[in-house]
């Protein structure tokens, strides 16, 4: 479970996040829906504990993310944007590295490997190099290292992005099987189709606050649209 | 920590070692001094020990005596026309002599004869050529001298009241650490050329790739990452010294050194003293390096830094060996210029003082800390972020 708390960050002159707060439930897709600019990343890097916000606060299964980072991450999986990956390393190497980084121990590494292996269908990626990997392949190491030591919570910056469709369709079963399994799920995303699909519970945000948040009906209905991309725009616009 | 400090330097060892300019400039740069001295010994014996002796003379005719001499003395001597420009012939010749039109006359009447001696001091052969014409010239103007004094019964001794007896007591030793200096300063240069692009690929390589913010939200301490990213850049440079003092010992041998009077043969001892010598500069280089190229934004800006921060550290020891100090014990202290005091003592065979050594070494090993500590505090800051 993730909760977030009145976060505001500034930079400078910008202030990027103004007021955000979101719950984030287990069993559950949160979706944090913005346009570009709207400080959806730097919410996302204050729930990583990347950014300490200037006022507000974090929790991951009531842990402050401030206090104790490094507590608050063993119990949260990440894909970053473009996912990250060392293309001079192969699956197997970047899975034995970050499970070491997580503390896991020979045994439970390879335990940890198998399992998300098996989970991902990735057998005949493990020991190629990532060098010449399509982006549903790089997606889909990606989405193993945050797996592996299996977190309660994951975030997804964007995953979607670049992946054709039916790397977006085995991602959409994946994260399905994983709200099932009851972990809690946030991802950023401005893909209206893909929130629609997948979320129980959006959160719009513009200009660094929280505009409305409910479920993709609740918002139609809310705002009177059928669709919610229309719903979406009026939300964003309504308050400007 | 320490777990993942290894994990770290594991995967940053098997990401380097895949890298093929990470190899291309640990080994293109570790060879390049001993190949350039090797090639460069062998040009300044060759043209030394060439003993040539050519010159060219206009109007011969003029002094028949002192051409004579010359032909004795081994000269080769090719006639130029009355008409050649001499300034445009030096071009074609080494050294040109020109007697006066008055010159067998002068001689007679006992007054200085003049002869003109053309060279070119911009041609390193013109001067070797000319110095060694005069030298025949003045030998027999000593000649005559000695013949005149005699014919006027004064012992030719009177005119040289003085001799100067040279002894020059330095060792082959060091007279071989005075041509091998220059080597000083490459091997110096390996610590910081053998971990720059290692350097640079785990910091702002990773930057720019992208996997730093996905490394970032992992449960690691910042100092955990930066030192065992440390210590693998800092292994790089060890090779590249490790790599330009072996290439040293099997190519060095093979330069004609003895033609220039000096011996020096390197031992497996004494390329392993040398390697012990200067193998903490390899932390310090490393951890330079390493501050730098996390201030960029991209590899290509890393490497800008990198490339004017290289020489910072070179400075005090090019100073020196400019300027041509002896050594004195407070150069021990100074980062960079303390490995080249000792491996200058070590080239000239002086077995190295503990305490120089110890002292040079914690000072750079310290400073390669406070340069992690540096980094670490980078590493644990929002700027880090910045860009991405």
């Amino acid at each position: 479970m993730i909760h977030a708390e009145q976060l505001a960050k500034r930079f400078g002159k910008v202030q990027a996040v103004q007021d955000v707060s979101f719950e984030a439930p287990d069993g559950a897709i949160t979706g944090l829906l913005g346009p570009n600019g709207a400080g959806k990343t730097t919410a996302m890097r204050c729930v990583e504990g990347l950014l300490k916000p200037d006022t507000g606060h974090v929790t991951i299964d009531d842990i402050r993310v401030a206090r104790q980072p490094r507590a608050a991450r063993r119990r949260l999986g990440v894909l970053p944007d473009q996912f990250g990956l060392y293309s001079r390393l192969t699956t197997r190497e970047h899975l034995a590295y970050f499970g070491r980084l997580h503390g896991l121990d020979r045994q439970a590494l390879n335990a940890a490997i198998d399992s998300v292996v098996s989970q991902l269908h990735i057998d005949d990626l493990l020991d190629r190099r990532v060098e010449g990997f399509s982006a549903g392949e790089r997606m889909k190491v990606g989405l193993a290292r945050a797996l592996l030591h299996s977190p309660q919570n994951l975030v997804l910056d964007e995953p979607t992005r670049g992946l054709d469709v039916m790397s977006t369709r085995s991602l959409r079963d994946l994260l399905r099987s994983l709200r099932t399994a009851g972990r809690c799920i946030v991802f950023s995303s401005h893909v209206m189709q893909e929130v629609e699909e997948l979320c129980d519970h959006l959160v719009i945000v513009g200009d660094g606050v929280v505009k409305a948040a409910g479920s993709p009906a609740e918002l139609c209905r809310q705002t009177g649209h059928t669709r919610l991309e229309d719903a979406f725009v009026q939300l964003i616009e309504a308050a400007a | 920590m320490i777990r993942q400090l290894w994990a770290v330097a594991l995967k940053e060892f098997i990401d380097a070692r895949r890298d093929p300019r990470s190899i291309m400039t640990l080994v293109g740069y570790s060879l390049m001094g001993p190949v350039i001295m090797l090639a460069a010994f062998t040009a300044l014996v060759e043209n030394q020990t060439r003993n040539e002796k050519q010159v060219a003379v206009q109007h011969l005719e003029r002094a028949p005596g002192l051409t004579a001499h010359l032909k004795e003395h081994g000269f080769e001597l090719e006639a130029l026309g009355p008409d050649v420009d001499v300034t445009e012939a030096i071009a074609d010749h080494d050294a040109i002599l020109r007697p006066a039109d008055d010159f067998t006359a002068m001689l007679r009447a006992g007054r200085p004869a003049k002869v003109e001696l053309v060279l070119n001091t911009s041609k390193p052969s013109s001067q070797a050529m000319a110095r060694r014409v005069e030298q025949a010239v003045n030998a027999w103007s000593g000649e005559l001298a000695s013949l005149r004094m005699m014919a006027m019964g004064v012992a030719p001794q009177a005119a040289q009241p003085i001799q100067v007896q040279k002894r020059d007591v330095a060792s082959r030793a060091d007279r071989a650490a005075l041509v091998l200096s220059g080597f000083q300063v490459f091997v110096l240069i390996a610590a910081f050329f053998g971990s720059m692009h290692v350097c640079i690929d785990a910091t702002a390589g990773e930057r720019e790739r992208r996997s730093l913010e996905a490394l970032l939200v992992q449960p690691v301490s910042a100092f955990g990452l930066v030192v065992g990213k440390w210590l693998v850049a800092a292994c790089y440079g060890l090779f590249g010294v490790a790599l330009t003092l072996t290439a040293m010992g099997v190519l060095l041998p093979m330069a004609p050194l003895g033609e220039l009077g000096i011996s020096y043969q390197p031992t497996p001892l004494s390329i392993l003293t040398m390697f012990v010598l200067i193998a903490p500069l390899a932390l310090l280089a490393a951890g330079l390096q390493m501050l730098a190229a996390s201030y960029a934004k991209s590899f290509k800006e890393a490497q800008t830094y990198l490339s004017l921060l290289m020489f910072v550290p070179m400075v005090p020891a090019m100073a020196v060996s400019f300027l041509q100090l002896d050594s004195e014990p407070w150069m021990f202290a100074v980062p960079v210029l303390g490995q080249q005091q000792l491996l200058g003592e070590a080239l000239r065979e002086v077995s190295p003082d503990p305490i120089a050594f110890l002292t040079a070494s914690v000072i750079v090993v310290l400073a390669g800390l406070a340069c992690v500590l540096a980094t670490t505090r980078l590493y644990a800051s929002e700027r880090m972020l910045r860009g991405l």
